[in-house]
């Protein structure tokens, strides 16, 4: 009697689930326990039992093999990651084509984001750098026009701050440029211009020194400045014994009595100022941003009430509200305008939290659509790259099928896959935003092209990186779960078998085609919008500046600022020109207050006489200018009546004007505007007769709607005059030289704002819009390109998988045209839905850029065909090598499979 | 320095000790099932019992039956699987010296 006779048949039938290897001795155990039972009595049970111990048996034996101890089955955490890190990393160094790839295009995605989120963090994120933002006010006047957030006079500065209980302190503080003579020569520096209690109200305490003393805000005290550290290494070494030494500005020696923390660059976001001086210095620099003036008063900026040039910042005392200092400011603010009508009426305080300011209320309502725009273009950046990786990963995972289904075969459960996939493509994240962080990091940190030495803080903090790695990571998440959850249930037995399932891929609308056709349309949207700017910057540069600007060179320089007075500057402007009309191949200087273009949007109030129902209550707020007799020649603006300045116009002569040919015609229709009269300020203020009509141009950028414009007499004022114009015969670089030796020749120590020929004035105007252009130019290249790899891929990858199917159509008879037009057709059909949807998204968001586009129409046809052609060249390239390698294939080889 | 040995593969090794060499697989489960009172799977044996032979600690014997039929495989303890088992044993008498009266009390 043998075991095996008395174990039934189609019990023993099992055992052939058991691996082949030991088959025979683990079915012998299985076979003597059951007859064990049986021998017991249970025979029923043995079999149940039998039944269920081989299943186990052949699973435990198949599934986990011997080799893995049960106790060591589930790895500890841990372990598990740096395994899983190791494999990503693996698998990465097994493909570096496609890490490559993968990486650049991660890096231009996240590197867009990063660098504009550098921007938007140093000047709208980064707290103020000042103890207790939220206790301490902003402090504007707001002024008669119902302008909310000008600029304080340090008389009015000074009421309040004696009489306010609320505030514990009050100081007043504005950007300003501040001329620093070193060894003969002059430079500008960024600085503020501050109240003695500056530091002690913000809560800022320098490094070393004491700061201002309490009397230092007046004019009569020996100069003091604080400087910053930057200033400190740069210029004295970080000398330990730096306090007590002096900087010379304006030719005054300015003891040091404090170096600033190292990091603290002012109140001024994103500006960088390097030295702080006290307010009784405010004539000697040149207090930047909003500058007004009413009323009359003392001559400088330190005694006239209606001369307004400085912030205030103030410290909430302890236990006052907002709503109380608010009263208490808008009293005192009242009590000084019945006490100075003349210059107070109608002024009032304004005090918002530092914490709820940025640069400036108006300015931060203008910037958060900027910022929002400028994201949004980089998001969808991000976008197209996040696609085109989580396509390409799509298609490694079909390609990898084979591996996962191993690795399924031998045990690994879908999460542990998963969480290996997502390893994998989130150290792919990871290394591509940092590339492409570091990449951003490098690019911000150049000098930017601006006209001003203004240096802007775009210093990386901690925002900074928690944002590229807070990006990179959701990145890595978000491209790879879909494509891992598809690569981590492969079908097992055809993977197994190496086939590849053409019937669930080959379609040519799969996920990998959504994600093709969302690159498309994301493409599309930023090609249209790149187009757009582009026409419009052209448009901008064609448009009719309204006189000839080849030939034209301006200057701006301060003689004011290296110790001239006001008079004294302006013949030093005066003897400038003389001396340049006699420079050979110069056929024309001239000075102005403001030239056209120019960032200097003065304007004031006129009144025409005799006509109050035109001119309102306030007047009319006319853009204005002051030119002297050479100013029309020179910039060959036509005098279209009447006549030009000319010598009859001196001080104390007749006040005269010539307005331009849109005022005329606005306010004189059906007549002639010469002999016509205005009145400065007031209804009844200084008399200015009309005696020339010139031609009307742009006056503060093209494309502008027609602007009333007045040139006041220049030569008829003993002050002012700040720019200079001129035309020559000589190449402009030519001029431009001439301009700075001879102008040297005459005060060495002189420097310049500016110095250039007169069209980057006009460029500067269209600063934006260019900068607009570029940034979505390029980003919509990149998007283009990124969108044409992932093109490629998709239709590469389908290409190979239609090998066989190709082969047999080619073997049937297909020609290699027909296999061609095939490949192609499937290639236009996504780029076809994408374009359709690119452009319908484009038409409806067009309308944002409205307002930056200059003489083109949001719904431009011609911008629209070009972007089509551009995108239709790109796909048909991207998909032309596919298309061409299907229809060389050999049939034989193609069928003879992979 | 012996092998260090698991819960599962100390009881195995017991077994083996009890029941004396030349002992087949069915026989051993059967004890630790007895002795553990837990339901034990022969797949778990065997693998266990073919890892330990691995280590060295046991030795199988392929048996051929008399009349035919299945090959039958037997198992003994080998002097390192004694050894082991002594230093298992050595252990736990020592981390458990003078705490017999509250382990009892624990069960």
């Amino acid at each position: 009697m043998t075991a095996s006779r008395r174990v039934p048949a189609i019990v023993r039938a099992l055992t052939a689930l058991l691996p082949r290897a030991d088959r025979e001795l683990l079915a012998g155990d299985l076979e003597d326990a059951y007859l064990a039972r049986v021998a017991r009595g249970h025979r029923l049970q043995a079999l149940g039992l039998f039944l269920l111990e081989t299943l186990h048996a052949a699973a435990a034996r198949r599934m986990r093999g011997p080799a893995i101890p049960p106790a060591r089955r589930q790895l500890p955490m841990i372990e598990t990651l740096t395994r899983d890190v190791r494999y990503g990393l693996r698998g990465l160094a097994r493909n570096p084509g496609f890490t490559a790839v993968a990486m650049l295009s991660l890096a231009i995605g996240i590197g867009f984001n990063t660098a504009i989120f550098t921007i938007v963090n140093a000047v709208l994120l980064r707290p103020l750098p000042v103890s207790g933002p939220d206790r301490l006010l902003t402090i504007y006047a707001s002024e008669r026009d119902g302008y909310r957030y000008a600029t304080m006079s340090m008389p009015d500065y000074r009421d309040l701050r004696d009489r306010t209980r609320t505030l514990s302190g009050l100081a007043g503080h504005s950007l300003m440029f501040a001329a620093l003579d070193r060894d003969g020569s002059a430079s500008l520096v960024l600085g503020e211009l501050v109240t003695a209690n500056y530091f002690d109200v913000i809560g800022v305490r320098p490094a070393r020194g004491a700061g201002f003393a309490a009397d230092a805000d007046l004019p009569a005290t020996a100069p003091t400045v604080v400087i910053s550290d930057a200033f400190w290494k740069r210029e004295f070494g970080g000398a330990p014994d730096v306090l007590g030494r002096t900087v010379k500005i304006r030719g005054k020696a300015c003891t040091i009595v404090g170096v600033a923390p190292a990091g603290f660059h002012g109140l001024m976001p994103g500006m960088v100022a390097e030295l702080w001086l006290p307010a009784g210095m405010a004539e000697d620099v040149e207090p930047l941003g909003y500058n007004s003036t009413t009323g009359t008063g003392g001559p400088t900026r330190f005694d006239h009430r209606g001369r307004r040039w400085m912030f205030l910042k103030g410290r909430l005392a302890d236990g006052v509200t907002l709503e109380q200092a608010r009263t208490e400011l808008d009293s005192i603010m009242s009590a000084l305008a019945a006490d100075y009508p003349v210059t107070n009426e109608g002024v009032h305080a304004t005090a918002l939290r530092a914490s709820d300011v940025r640069l400036h209320p108006e300015i931060d309502a203008t910037l958060a659509p900027i910022a929002a725009l400028l994201a949004g273009a980089v998001g969808l950046v991000l976008l197209v790259a996040c696609a085109n990786i989580a396509n390409m990963l799509l298609a490694r995972g079909a390609s990898r099928a084979r591996e996962m289904a191993i690795r399924v075969a031998i045990g690994a459960g879908r999460a542990r896959l998963l969480r290996q996939l997502m390893a994998e493509s989130t150290l792919l994240a990871l290394a591509g935003g940092l590339a492409g962080a570091l990449a951003a990091i490098w690019v911000m940190q150049m000098p930017l092209p601006l006209p001003l030495p203004l240096e802007i803080d775009f210093s990386i903090d901690w925002r900074v990186l928690t944002f590229a790695v807070g990006l990179s990571l959701v990145t890595g998440i978000v491209f790879g779960l879909l494509p891992a959850l598809d690569a981590s249930r492969p079908s097992l037995v055809p993977a197994l078998k190496g086939d590849t399932p053409s019937g669930k891929h080959a379609r040519w609308f799969s996920p990998r085609s959504l994600l093709v056709v969302t690159q498309v349309a994301v493409s599309t949207v930023l090609v249209v919008a790149a187009v757009l700017l582009a026409r419009s910057v052209t448009q901008a540069m064609r448009t009719d500046a309204g006189f000839e600007t080849d030939g034209l060179v301006f200057a701006t320089f301060a003689p004011t600022m290296i110790g001239y007075g006001d008079e004294e500057g302006f013949r030093f402007y005066q003897r400038a020109a003389e001396r340049l009309r006699e420079v050979p191949g110069i056929t024309g200087v001239s000075l102005a207050t403001r030239l056209p273009f120019a960032i200097n949007y003065h304007f004031s109030e006129f009144f025409i006489d005799g006509r109050p129902d035109l001119s309102g209550e306030h007047g009319l707020g006319l853009d204005v200018t002051q030119v002297d007799r050479y100013y029309f020649d020179t910039m060959d603006i036509r005098i279209v009546e009447g006549r030009n300045f000319d010598e009859r116009d001196r001080p104390g002569s007749p006040r005269v004007a010539v307005i331009n040919e849109v005022m005329a015609r606005r306010y004189w229709p059906n007549e002639s505007a010469i002999g016509k009269r205005l009145r400065m300020r007031t209804a009844d203020g200084p008399i200015v007769e009309i005696i020339g009509i010139s031609a009307a141009h742009p006056v503060r950028s093209v494309g502008e709607p027609p602007r009333p414009f007045v040139h006041l007499s220049l030569d008829q004022q003993t002050t002012g005059g700040n720019s200079l114009v001129l035309r020559g015969t000589l190449p402009e670089e030519q001029l431009v030289a001439a301009v700075r030796r001879e102008i040297l020749s005459l005060e060495p120590r002189m420097f310049f704002f500016e110095l250039a020929p007169y069209v980057t004035q006009i460029e500067t105007t269209t600063f934006a819009l260019r900068a607009g252009a570029a940034l979505v130019g390029t980003v919509g290249v990149v998007a283009l390109v990124l969108a044409a790899v992932g093109l490629y891929g998709v239709l590469a990858f389908n290409v190979s998988r239609r090998t066989r199917e190709i082969g047999i159509r080619m073997a049937l008879g297909a020609r290699p045209e027909g296999v061609l037009r095939l490949v192609l057709g499937d290639a236009m059909k996504l780029v076809g839905v994408g374009l359709a949807i690119g452009f319908g998204l484009a038409w409806a968001a067009s309308g944002a850029l409205g307002s930056l586009l200059v003489g083109v129409a949001p719904g431009d046809p011609l911008s629209y065909a070009a972007a089509l052609i551009v995108l239709v060249a790109a796909a048909l390239a991207a998909a032309l090598i596919p298309a061409r390698r299907a229809s060389h294939l050999d049939p034989l080889i193609a069928l003879r499979g992979q | 320095m012996s092998a260090y040995l698991g819960e599962f593969e100390q009881l195995l090794l017991l077994a083996l000790l009890r029941l004396g060499p030349g002992t087949g697989t069915p026989a051993i489960r059967d004890a630790v099932a007895d002795g553990s009172r837990r339901t034990i799977w022969l797949g778990a044996v065997f693998t266990t019992l073919e890892r330990l032979e691995a280590k060295g600690l046991v030795a199988s014997t392929l048996i051929e039956p008399d009349g035919g039929g299945r090959r039958r495989r037997t198992w003994t303890l080998a002097p390192a699987g004694e050894q082991a088992l002594g230093t298992a044993y050595d252990t736990w008498t020592r981390m458990t010296r003078g705490l017999e009266p509250r382990l009892e009390n624990l069960k």
